[in-house]
């Protein structure tokens, strides 16, 4: 069965549509309750989110590469940074990492240039392109 | 043909083309400063044996057009892109090699420091960590498990 335009206009502002409104306001009332917060909080969903582990002992709290190095007496690994980054610059990821585990001091070099040159490429992503 | 006076951190007087000194930013900018000069340029960090092998290089790219300025797309191409006379000009020992390129810089002569940076680079290509550590004479200083850990944290820059 369909009503007319007509028809359901006179329900609503018939003085006797009373129980057609009641039924209506309660099916919204049900859809709203459903948006109300505060959402209880999901105590296994909570615990199912991944922890990161703790970043290895050489990566924590770097604050600079020239601290608490080893003494050594490999010329590469007393090159100023920036030299060392402008031969990593030739080199291809699996070479980097081949010579980030050849001793401690490069690896932190090694860790502490790549987080500068991802750092400037964010910061260089972030600009407007040059006109 | 006007010539300039270096003197090495030894105290040795070398005299050298001006044109040639020129290659170096550092004393043309000098030279640039200063005006005509009598007495010999100091080049307080580099030695005779490495200012000698420096000018050698610069005699021989005189009349290489001047280099650009910085740029990192041009440093990455293939590192085996060095000519043939300065590979040979390259096979020093490695003490003299990272000299070469610490002048380079100092002096600031880009074409010198990135072939020196090159060579290096191709010394590394294609070596395990104990082949690199044997080759620029490094001591391992991680144990085995620092070492492999350091592998499975950095396993994404593994060739597959």
């Amino acid at each position: 069965m369909s009503f007319q335009e007509e028809e359901i206009i006179e329900i609503f502002s018939s003085p006797n549509s009373s129980p057609v409104l009641t039924v209506f306001s309660e099916i919204f009332s049900d859809f709203s309750s459903l948006f109300e917060p505060p959402f209880p909080p999901d105590p296994i969903l909570a615990s199912e989110i991944p922890v990161l582990p703790p970043p290895s002992s050489y990566f924590s709290g770097l604050p600079l590469p020239d601290l608490g190095l080893p003494p050594s007496t490999s010329p590469l690994t007393t090159l100023p940074l920036p030299l060392l980054t402008k031969i990593l610059l030739h080199l291809r990821p699996t070479d980097i990492l081949a010579l980030a585990v050849s001793c401690s001091t490069l690896h932190i070099q090694v860790e502490y240039i790549i987080r500068n040159l991802l750092l400037r490429k964010h910061d260089n992503d972030l600009l407007p392109p040059p006109h | 043909m006007s010539e300039i006076k270096l003197l090495s951190s030894d105290q040795a007087t070398i005299t050298v083309e001006k044109s040639v000194a020129e290659r170096s930013i550092l004393i043309k900018n000098m030279l640039e400063d200063v005006g005509e000069v009598t007495e010999a340029i100091p080049i307080p960090n580099v030695n005779e044996n490495v200012l000698k092998k420096v000018i050698e290089w610069c005699e021989h790219h005189k009349g290489d057009p001047p280099a650009q300025a910085d740029d990192d797309s041009d440093s990455r191409k293939k590192s085996s892109d060095i000519d043939e006379w300065d590979q040979k000009f390259m096979q020093v020992d490695q003490e003299m090699l990272f000299e070469i390129i610490l002048a380079a810089n100092y002096l600031d002569i880009k074409p010198l420091l990135d072939v020196g940076c090159k060579t290096v680079a191709n010394m590394i290509k294609g070596k395990s960590p104990e082949e690199i550590r044997k080759t620029f004479n490094i001591q391992n200083d991680f144990t085995p498990e620092e070492e492999e850990q350091i592998r499975r944290e950095n396993e994404w820059a593994e060739d597959r």
